[in-house]
């Protein structure tokens, strides 16, 4: 059973994210959840005390799904090529664009038509697995917002991905913990988009390109998120919500988390390339072929502060 | 903090002492530190041939006396509103209404408690509240509790400390995990009928130790102040139970054909959504208290349900059971749903002893049990018409299915009173100052 | 009654001596007190000390299992439960004194010793420990010297000859039941050793003082073991025994060399926070219970981690700072895990167990009222209670006596509505009716002032979409916020003397008496010419007269 889950995990977020995978390690983050409550006195660290200004502002992921085709021609997402497109065009290789639920075309997320085949094939359970990878610490995906003075708005901020790293403490409602702290991911992508801007409550943020570390089952991965963006809603009570999160996946990346894959279970990578060989739609290279996938995500994201926070 | 009568530890002695308790014709100290003196006189056996046996089950925090009332009296009645978890039961039941308690209301919940329990005002010892009398399973163990290997049993799904008292600042404390009650009285040191007792070296080695510690304790009665040369007496009665019960180990167990060994109860009852599995918890305690009395292991036993002001989150309850019953703007539906399943939880109980078959009927025909609460209406602390449930007819010597109500608001304690005769305790009075009485309550007794 | 240098004899010029030492020299230094110090406690103004009785306290759950611990070793498994610790005069250690031991508190008493007493045995490694040889058939020779080195540690003084005799008949009964067991004789005598009342119950009859003839004294071994468990809640040490033993503590010098080795050990660290403990009554965290459909925050591991931040920063500022008592409500010092940084919604300074840190300048939130264990432990399952937090403050923290409600009160307060958003607008009836307003006009008012925090105690602005107004005033002092609270809370008269009634009845481990009130009085004024330090004031406590003396037996 661990394998299949193991096969499937890489599956799912191999159609997500384009993964460069490094080889398989045991992570001390998963398995040594220790929170010590009765430690001796002489574990306290002396850790910095020194007062700094005022913190950035920082979020995690909590949830996210994929954002998938709502009605027929209607998906979340970003129009990752600057184009409006109907299929018609060479650019695209064939795949039409989307039109978002506020009626902006363009928006570009073939991989919401992939995701009905995802039932076909036995990934139904894609969306709990990322949420229970979310949950297990895999995916902290963090949002660092910075030189925020009016959190409803504000046109000059930034903001950079960041990767945490340590054990989630989960509410009672078994989602990540608002207000925690995680270390920071020592391949934490730190992709900034210093152009972002916050306009009544929205930030939007973007292109950046992403490489998160996830680790999935104890298996680790590095992922590579081209032309990536990002809008979600900051609340009073300092969550984010409503959350997309866009950007184009290279096809070799995808083949090779299904070579990654194909090692535990060998009729993954046929699967993966029936699943993806034609699905790509965007970047074509110099025959004309499109050469990455454009996806899209919803999520909501909870503040969190990494440890040791940098000013 | 206690709000009644001040005690210190010179006052707490004369508190015992003062108190005219259970007229035995005895001082009340030896009556309770030295059971045996009383209680050789009437033996367990009863008319019906079968053990008479107590049992209490106890929630905090009252009812909603306007929808607990049954209709009807006499034996023409019907369960009322909150009582209703309690269908199917009536022919085995009685119902008092319209009592109150005699003592004065000085400390909320605990006055009550001190009052239904013990007949007694409630005292303060140094800021926190204690009975002055023990309370009627103790008084009842004095008397049933020499007989058997426990002198009685105390245990409850969320019990708090418990309310059943020796004396003065003494307490038995409940058992909360029905796995370690299980184990206690069916665990080492329990045959079943017709098997081999325990042989065993080291028993005799326990008992030189206690025998030993028994002439510690002795001594040590010699060189120390009154107050504690009765804390000294009470640490003294429990060594003694001790002996007693390695005595028993090297008995043949009682041959009782109902003996059986109970359903063994899970280890852990975890919380669901915040909220104890209270129902789960008691049904488990109610059957291992039912088979403890078939196996005659004890006579008396105490089910602390819930404790007097607890907050506990019932389950579907939106605030802690406490603060709702202060909180809740009337009709307080939510307080209502709690004393529902407060009252499931009595049911269960009694449905669990009246399941043991004994003779020509049930281990509940041999016994009564009491079920009540601290309070009447919570809210304010009333102690008026007050809450209170007896099941089984205690072979033969109480009524049942009968629902009497009080034309003159009398004082509950003649319940307690009828109660403790039934069980076969020659008492001429029960508690003490307003709460006293000294007749019982002849409408119930038979 | 006056008391005027009679009777005092020697120790009234040790006292005044160790009065100069306690609160300018010792432990740490500090400032030195005003110039009038050392008068206090021996001059005319405070009223004669007349001692209490001597009374039989039973060791507490904690000072059982140090026992244990301190006699066979830590790496035993203690017993789960024991006779429960119940409170008298708001603490446990007074409860010691009051309560009883249960049939069922003397059944567990004796399994822990039949369990602990086979496990202490059943090694060589545990048998060197405790036994001085390892047994043989032929060993009993032996026994005598096991039985009164271990009895005199067990017991706490040693053994009269008729004791050991009587544990030698045991061991021979043991040797008898067992014949092929040479280690049986050692595992019951131990077994009985810690069933004995004088395991159970710290015994205190006292002896007459030959310097002050008429007066009681503790005996020097009663003596040792009521410091040991005030200053490190746990049995003495060899050396105190050894000092017993040799008359030291019938000597203000040697009694003063004793209580500072005590105070300088590791162990005094415990006894802090054992005392600690006790006064705020963290013992009821066990009990802290939130809905976790209002509380996402709430998880079983929170009660531990709120008692040991409670018990870090009390160790933070009595032994690294040696600070004032007050400095434990306005610190913004705390130590924390991640959990609780994250209801605090501040960084956490580690990832693993528990790290120092400062809580924000801008924040409400202020030492021990600002910690979960407080604000938590004071509400209800689903929300805050002005009146359980400004109880608890009232009682616990300033000694203030708040009454009971009336019987046949209508208590029930307004659910929350527009007209009524905050707690503060529905508390508003206690204040009006003065059936309620009487007792309310204490707990009410302090403890609105705590409700920037919610019922688990993270920090909120406002209540049903309504600004909570947290302003109020302590007794006359006003203020704006907790954080001011907290300074009032500091600032108090009440919170100084409420403070040494409670290490005073910590140490002398029985409810006070009426005849010791010019004893607190002195130590009070000590203690806060010392710059209310704590660790000074339990200094002054283990020498006083109060803790040494005792009455005739009633």
């Amino acid at each position: 059973m661990r394998i299949a889950s193991k096969t499937r995990a890489a599956l799912v977020l191999g159609s997500a994210l384009a993964l460069a995978a490094c080889e398989s390690e045991p992570t001390d983050a998963v398995t040594d959840a220790g929170q010590d409550v009765a430690a001796d006195q002489d574990e306290v660290a002396e850790a910095d005390i020194e007062p700094g200004p005022p913190a950035p502002r920082v979020f995690v992921i909590d949830t996210m799904g994929f954002a998938t085709e709502t009605e027929p021609g209607v998906a979340k997402g970003f129009n990752l090529d600057g184009q409006v497109s109907d299929g018609s065009d060479p650019e695209t290789c064939g795949h039409g664009d989307f039109t978002s639920p506020e009626g902006e075309p363009g928006v570009d997320n073939t991989l919401a038509t992939l995701v009905p085949l995802f039932e076909l094939t036995g990934l139904g359970a894609a969306e709990g697995l990322i949420q229970s990878t979310i949950d297990e610490g895999g995916i902290l995906l963090m949002w660092q917002v910075d030189g925020v003075d009016d959190p409803v708005n504000d046109d000059a901020v930034s903001v950079m991905v960041r990767a945490g790293e340590g054990v989630p403490l989960l509410g009672t409602d078994g989602l990540l913990l608002a207000g925690q702290t995680f270390g920071l991911h020592p391949d934490s992508p730190d992709s900034r988009s210093d152009d972002a801007s916050i306009e009544d409550g929205v930030l939007f943020a973007g292109p950046f390109t992403l490489r998160l570390p996830l680790v999935v089952f104890g298996v680790r991965y590095e992922l590579t998120f081209h032309d990536a963006y990002l809008r979600a809603r900051w609340t009073e009570d300092g969550r984010l919500v409503d959350g997309v999160l866009g950007g184009a996946v290279p096809y070799g990346d995808l083949i090779k988390v299904g070579e990654l894959a194909a090692q535990d279970d060998a009729s993954v990578l046929p699967a993966i390339e029936l699943v993806f060989g034609g699905a790509m739609d965007m970047a074509p290279d110099d025959e004309g072929v499109c050469t990455r996938l454009s996806g899209a995500f919803q999520f909501t994201a909870v503040s969190a502060f990494l440890l040791g926070q940098p000013e | 903090m206690g709000r009644g009568t001040r005690l210190t530890r010179r006052t707490l002695l004369k508190g015992l002492l003062g108190g005219s308790v259970v007229t035995l014709g005895l001082p009340a100290l030896e009556l309770f530190f030295d059971p045996t003196r009383t209680a050789r006189a009437q033996g367990g056996g009863g008319d019906s041939g079968f053990p008479r046996r107590f049992g209490l089950f106890f929630w905090g925090n009252g009812i909603l006396p306007e929808r607990w009332v049954p209709t009807g009296e006499g034996d023409a009645w019907a369960l009322s509103e909150q009582l209703a978890p309690l269908a199917g039961l009536e022919d085995v039941l009685t119902i008092v209404s319209g009592t109150k308690l005699g003592v004065p209301n000085t400390s909320p919940h605990f006055a009550g408690a001190a009052g239904i329990l013990s007949g007694a005002p409630v005292g303060d010892a140094y800021g926190e509240n204690t009975f002055i009398l023990p309370s009627i399973d103790q008084v009842v163990a004095a008397k049933l509790g020499e007989l058997t290997r426990f002198r009685s049993l105390e245990f409850g799904a969320n019990p708090g400390p418990g309310l059943s008292f020796n004396g003065p600042s003494s307490r038995n404390p409940p058992e909360k995990s029905p796995f370690a009650l299980f184990e206690r009285v069916f665990g080492a040191g329990f045959t079943l009928p017709g098997e081999e007792p325990i042989v065993d070296p080291s028993l005799g080695l326990r008992r030189s130790i206690l025998d030993a510690v028994m002439g510690d304790i002795a001594g040590l009665q010699q060189r120390v102040g009154a107050a504690d040369r009765e804390r000294l007496e009470q640490h003294f009665e429990g060594i003694r139970g001790l002996e007693k019960r390695l005595a028993k180990l090297e008995e043949d167990p009682p041959n009782l054909a109902a003996c059986a060994l109970p359903t063994e109860p899970l280890a852990d009852y975890p919380d669901v959504e915040g909220r104890p599995k209270l129902q789960e918890k008691n049904a488990a305690f109610a059957e291992i208290a039912a088979f403890a009395l078939a196996c005659d292991q004890t006579r008396v036993f105490s089910n602390w349900f819930t404790y007097p002001v607890n907050n506990t989150l019932f389950a579907g309850a939106p605030s802690g059971h406490h603060q709702l019953t202060h909180d809740e703007p009337d009709p307080q539906p939510e307080v209502h749903k709690i004393v529902l399943q407060c009252i499931e939880a009595l049911a269960t109980q009694i449905r669990a002893l009246r399941a043991v078959p004994e003779g020509d009927g049930t281990l509940l025909d041999h016994m009564v049990l009491l079920g009540t609460s601290d309070v009447s209406l919570g809210k304010t602390h009333s102690l008026e018409e007050f809450p209170l449930v007896l099941a089984g007819g205690c072979s033969g010597r109480l009524v049942t299915g009968h629902h009497y109500r009080s034309p003159s608001s009398e004082n509950a304690s003649k319940v307690l009173l009828s109660v403790i005769r039934a069980v076969g305790l020659d008492a001429a009075s029960y508690g003490d100052q307003g709460g006293q009485a000294t007749e019982g309550l002849s409408a119930i007794e038979v | 009654m006056k008391h005027t240098r009679s009777r005092v004899g020697r120790w009234g010029a040790a006292a005044a001596l160790v009065c100069a030492s306690v609160w300018t020299s010792a432990c740490g230094g500090g400032a030195a007190a005003p110039a009038s110090d050392d008068a206090k406690v021996t001059d005319d103004v405070y009223a004669e000390l007349v001692p209490a009785a001597p009374v039989l306290t039973r060791l507490t759950q904690a000072q059982y299992r140090n026992a244990v611990r301190d006699l066979l070793g830590d790496d035993l498994a203690l017993p789960a439960t024991l006779e429960p610790d119940a409170a008298a005069d708001g603490l446990l250690a007074a409860g010691a004194a009051v309560t009883t031991v249960s049939p069922r508190g003397a059944e567990l008493y004796e399994e822990a010793a039949l369990s602990l007493a086979r496990q202490a045995t059943e090694t060589p490694e545990r048998r060197a420990r405790v036994l001085p040889c390892e047994p043989t058939a032929e060993s009993m020779p032996c026994f005598g010297q096991f039985i009164a080195d271990v009895g005199r540690r067990a017991w706490r003084r040693p053994l009269t000859s008729d004791e050991i005799a009587a544990f030698e008949l045991l061991a021979g009964d043991a040797a008898q039941a067992f014949p092929d067991d040479p280690v049986a004789p050692f595992t019951w005598a131990l077994a009985g050793l810690m069933q004995s009342p004088h395991f159970l119950y710290r015994v205190e009859a006292g002896e007459p003082d030959p310097e002050a003839p008429g007066a009681r004294r503790l005996s020097a071994f009663e003596l040792a073991t009521r410091l040991a468990f005030f200053l490190w809640n746990a049995p003495p040490d060899e050396a105190l025994l050894a000092a017993a033993e040799a008359g030291d503590l019938d000597t203000a010098d040697g009694l003063v060399a004793q209580v500072d080795r005590l105070l300088a050990a590791d162990r005094a660290r415990e006894g802090v926070r054992s005392f600690v403990s006790d006064w705020l009554h963290l013992h009821q965290l066990p009990e802290l219970k939130k809905d976790p459909n209002v509380f996402k925050h709430f998880s079983p591991d929170l009660a531990a981690a709120a008692r040991e931040e409670t018990l870090r920063v009390a160790e933070h500022i009595v032994f690294e700072r040696e600070g004032d008592l007050g400095e434990l409500f306005t610190t913004r010092t705390t130590f924390i895990n991640r959990r609780l940084a994250a209801i605090y919604d501040i960084p956490a300074p580690v990832l693993e167990g528990f790290g120092q840190t400062e809580l924000p300048a801008d924040g409400p939130r202020r030492g021990l009222l600002g910690h979960v264990s407080f604000l938590g432990l004071h509400s209800h399952p689903t929300s805050s209670s002005a009146t359980l937090r400004g109880i608890f403050l009232r009682e616990t923290l300033l000694c203030d006596m708040v009454p009971d409600p009336p019987s046949d009160l209508n208590t029930a307060i307004p659910e929350p509505s527009p007209d009524a958003p905050t707690l503060r607008d529905r508390l508003q009836v206690h204040l009006e009716d003065p059936m309620c307003a009487s007792c309310h006009r204490l707990t009410d008012p302090v403890g609105l002032g705590f409700e920037p925090f919610d019922g688990m105690g993270r920090v909120r602005a406002t209540e049903n979409g309504v600004p909570i107004d947290p302003t109020g005033d302590l007794d006359g002092v006003a203020f704006a916020d907790p954080a001011e609270l907290a300074a009032a809370v500091a600032a108090s008269p009440k919170l100084t003397a409420c403070f040494v009634k409670k290490m005073y009845t910590y140490a002398v481990a029985r409810p006070t008496e009426p005849g010791e009130q010019g004893q607190l009085a002195a130590l009070t004024d000590a203690f806060e010419a010392d710059g209310r330090r704590v660790l000074g004031l339990m200094r002054a406590v283990a020498i006083s007269e109060g803790f040494r003396r005792v009455g005739e037996v009633q």
